[in-house]
Formats: C-alpha cells, sequence, structure tokens
C-alpha cells in the first residue's frame, strides 16, 4: 500500500526535526520568560489543542 | 467546477490552519487577568465566557462536520474562520459579561467548531490520497501542537506592548488567513463516488449501532478524561509535592516536544500498522506511565521524564482514532462521526476536570485521580482489542 508515496526516513527525522525545534524552542522561550508569580495552571492549560 | 491541486498545497494549508486555530485558541488564557482587570470582571466572568465556549465547540463539532460532509470543508472553516474572528475582535471590545458570554463564549466557540482542526481532518480524509492520509494528520496534529506553543509567547509580546484589547485584535488578525487558506480544502475528494448513499440521519444511526464505533468513542472518551485531568490538576498536584511553577514550565516544554514526536509517529505508524492496536498500546503506555509516576518516588528528574513521556502519548490518540471512522465508515460522513467521537472526548475532559476538583476535596489528594485513570487506561486498552479494522457491512464501497 502505497509504495510510490513512502518517504524516506530522513525526510520523516527532518520534519520532526523543524517541527521539534520550533515547538521546544517557543515552549523553552515561555518557560524562560515565565514571571515568578506565573501559575503554573495556565501554563498547563497550552498543552493540548483539543483543550 | 474541479479543483486542481496538489496534496503537498492541501496539506500545507490544512497544517497553517491548526497552527493559527490552536495557537489562538491557546493564547486565549494569557488574557484572563489582563482582560478581566481592564473591563472590572471578576474571574468567575471570564471562566462562565470559556466554559460556553468549550461547551458549544464540542457540541458544535457534530454539525460542523455534517455541514463539512455535505458542503465541502472548505466552506465550513471558511465560515468557522469568520465567526472566530469576529469572536475574538468583539471580546476585545465587549464591556459586561452579557456581551463577553456571547463574543468570547457563543461566537468563539461555534467559531472553533467551524475551524478546528476535526474539520482539517474530515477534509485531509476525502483529499488526500489513502497511502498518505494517516501521515497528513500526525503532521496537522503535530502542526497544531506547534502553534499552541508558537503564539503563546507572541500573545504574550502584543499583551505587554499594546494591551489586552489591542492584543487580542492582532491575534484575532491571523485567524483571518484561515478563509483564505480554507480554499486549498474545498471540495469534497474523489473517494465517496464509490461509497454507498447513506443519508445523515441513517449514518448516525448505522454508527451507533456499530460496536466498534461505540468502542472507539468510549476509547476516546478516556483520552479526554486524562488530558482534562492532567492539564488542570497536574500543576497544583506538583506545588502539592513542592515544586516550583519552573519545573512545570519546562515539563510543558518537554510535553510539547514529545507531542509533536508522538503525534507523527502514530501518524505515520497508522498508515502501516493496525491503528486498533496502536491505539490498544497507546493508552496501556499511559497506564504503565501513569502507574510509574504515583509509586516512584517523584523528583524533578522524574517529572520531567513524565512530561517526555506523556507527550509522546498525548495526542498520538488522534491519527489512529480518526482513522479508524474512516476504516469503518469511509469518508462521506467521516467529520460528523469523528464529531461525535470528538464530543465524547470533550465529555470525557469536563469529568476529569470536574472530578479531580471533587475527589481532591473529598479526601485532600488526588490518588484516588491517579488510580482511576490508571484503571480507565487499562479499561481503553482493553476496549480497542475487539474492534473490527474494516468497513462496517453496510457502508462497504459498491463493486459496480
Amino acid at each position: 500500500m502505497g509504495a510510490e508515496h513512502r518517504m524516506k526516513l530522513r525526510t520523516h527525522l527532518l520534519i520532526v526535526l523543524v517541527l521539534g525545534v520550533l515547538t521546544f524552542g517557543s515552549a523553552a522561550l515561555q518557560a524562560a520568560a515565565a514571571a515568578p508569580d506565573s501559575t503554573a495552571n495556565s501554563t498547563f492549560r497550552l498543552v493540548c489543542p483539543l483543550h | 467546477m474541479t479543483l486542481r491541486r496538489s496534496t503537498t498545497v492541501v496539506v500545507v494549508a490544512g497544517c497553517l490552519i491548526a497552527v493559527v486555530t490552536y495557537g489562538m485558541r491557546a493564547s486565549l488564557g494569557l488574557f484572563t487577568q489582563p482582560l478581566s482587570d481592564l473591563r472590572g470582571w471578576d474571574r468567575e466572568t471570564f471562566a462562565f465566557a470559556i466554559a460556553i465556549q468549550n461547551l458549544l465547540w464540542g457540541i458544535g463539532q457534530p454539525f460542523a462536520g455534517a455541514i463539512a460532509d455535505r458542503y465541502g470543508s472548505g466552506r465550513v472553516l471558511a465560515g468557522g474562520g469568520v465567526l472566530y474572528v469576529a469572536g475574538g475582535v468583539l471580546m476585545a471590545s465587549s464591556t459586561s459579561g452579557a456581551a463577553l458570554t456571547l463574543s468570547g463564549g457563543v461566537l468563539l466557540g461555534l467559531g472553533l467548531s467551524g475551524a478546528s482542526f476535526l474539520v482539517v481532518i474530515a477534509a485531509f480524509s476525502r483529499l488526500v490520497p489513502p497511502d498518505r492520509r494517516s501521515w497528513a494528520i500526525g503532521l496537522a496534529t503535530a502542526a497544531g501542537s506547534l502553534g499552541q506553543f508558537l503564539f503563546a509567547p507572541l500573545g504574550q509580546a502584543f499583551l505587554s506592548e499594546y494591551g489586552a484589547a489591542t492584543a487580542l485584535v492582532l491575534l484575532s488578525g491571523f485567524v483571518a488567513l484561515v478563509p483564505l487558506l480554507a480554499i486549498a480544502l474545498t471540495g469534497r475528494g474523489d473517494d465517496v463516488s464509490d461509497e454507498p448513499e447513506v443519508s445523515t440521519v441513517a449514518g448516525i444511526r448505522g454508527a451507533l449501532a456499530h460496536p466498534s464505533y461505540l468502542m472507539l468513542t468510549c476509547g476516546f472518551f478516556v483520552c479526554g478524561f486524562h488530558i482534562g485531568f492532567i492539564t488542570t490538576h497536574l500543576p497544583p498536584y506538583l506545588t502539592d509535592l513542592g515544586f516550583s511553577g519552573s519545573l512545570a514550565a519546562w515539563s510543558l516544554a518537554l510535553i510539547g516536544l514529545f507531542n509533536v514526536i508522538g503525534a507523527y509517529t502514530a501518524g505515520v505508524l497508522a498508515g502501516t500498522r493496525s491503528q486498533r492496536l496502536l491505539l490498544s498500546g497507546i493508552y496501556a503506555g499511559r497506564a504503565v506511565l501513569f502507574a510509574l509516576f504515583l509509586i516512584v518516588p517523584t523528583t524533578p528528574a522524574v517529572v520531567l521524564l513524565f512530561g517526555a513521556g506523556i507527550g509522546l502519548l498525548w495526542l498520538s490518540t488522534v491519527p489512529p482514532t480518526s482513522g479508524l471512522v474512516a476504516v469503518m465508515f469511509g469518508t462521506r460522513h467521516v467529520g460528523m462521526l469523528f464529531g461525535f467521537v470528538f464530543l465524547s472526548h470533550q465529555i470525557g475532559a469536563f469529568l476529569g476536570v470536574w472530578l479531580g476538583g471533587v475527589v481532591y476535596e473529598a479526601t485532600g489528594a488526588y490518588d484516588l485521580m491517579w488510580w482511576l485513570s490508571i484503571a480507565l487506561a487499562l479499561a481503553a486498552a482493553a476496549v480497542h482489542l475487539p474492534i473490527l479494522e474494516r468497513r462496517a457491512p453496510e457502508w462497504a464501497p459498491s463493486t459496480a
């Protein structure tokens, strides 16, 4: 099934790397910039797109 | 008129819609305090509007899916995008609690239903070739996760620079891109041509009488329960254990990173492996992870490892769950039928959030909730095993 469209492992890894770096970078930026009085609750609300 | 476009254009547009709509949605939490301070609202007023938004989003999803199934996802996404922008702009200018409920609650909730990731999934199910469908859904799931993290610092920067009302209008401006991007997702694809004509009502009846669909719906309920409980109650749980908010924030970064890996990988695997077994494995993995988190002494390293582990299993349920709906019923009513599955997810999320509070108030601890989460995870792992991973008999493609 779908052999004609099978992507190379390298392509998959590249996609995950780009998305992962952007996501982790943005999240790390937020974590680093978090004010001392900010609540963890407001931060965790960002985790799930379904909420 | 038949619109010719490449799969790449469809996938990129769908992923950008997921980035924008979930980014905006996730950023709304940043406005709770500043907008309440600006308008003199108490926390309850804002919370009520957001609760209405969540309710309408969940209830509206099957309807948005049904309209997308009938008239094409592009139109629903465009309409949802317009409502979303209107809700955001009017929310920024609302001065009363009632106006906030109508704008941030009703309009944004309906906008979310129409411009949501689930409608994008419905579009992918029809417009992306079957062999790349799960991959595309996994990619869009990961993109939605990216949007949340990308928009949070952006929203914070707008807030600091321009104040709450202007920042909300500026963020809404990004959502104005959705109707434009939706052009790439118009049409219903060619896949339904060989599928039997099933009316909407008959589709709902048939699905609700199909045991595998009901089991899948029950499984996604558990996913919602876990996510609702953890997003709301893990931070205070960590605080109770004496950990700082900074540790929670870094855990979040790991959840985000591993969620991208998990969702994308699940999308790839769902295209080549058994989707029911994949789901069963994900829920079993959650049970093991929760049990370890409860049993192993909680240190910062354990919290971070838990964040990475739960990130890996977080939204990885989406590609195989939506994929199974398409396997069972084809793509004619996939938006509506996945909408109902999503509704069960939202009900589970509501119960996870609410019961967490009830249990904590009654016992002074979350232990009972963790054990309940483990039990539900094991039940979900078991309930996916008997699912028939093939087209339901009355939905089989015509061979003529």
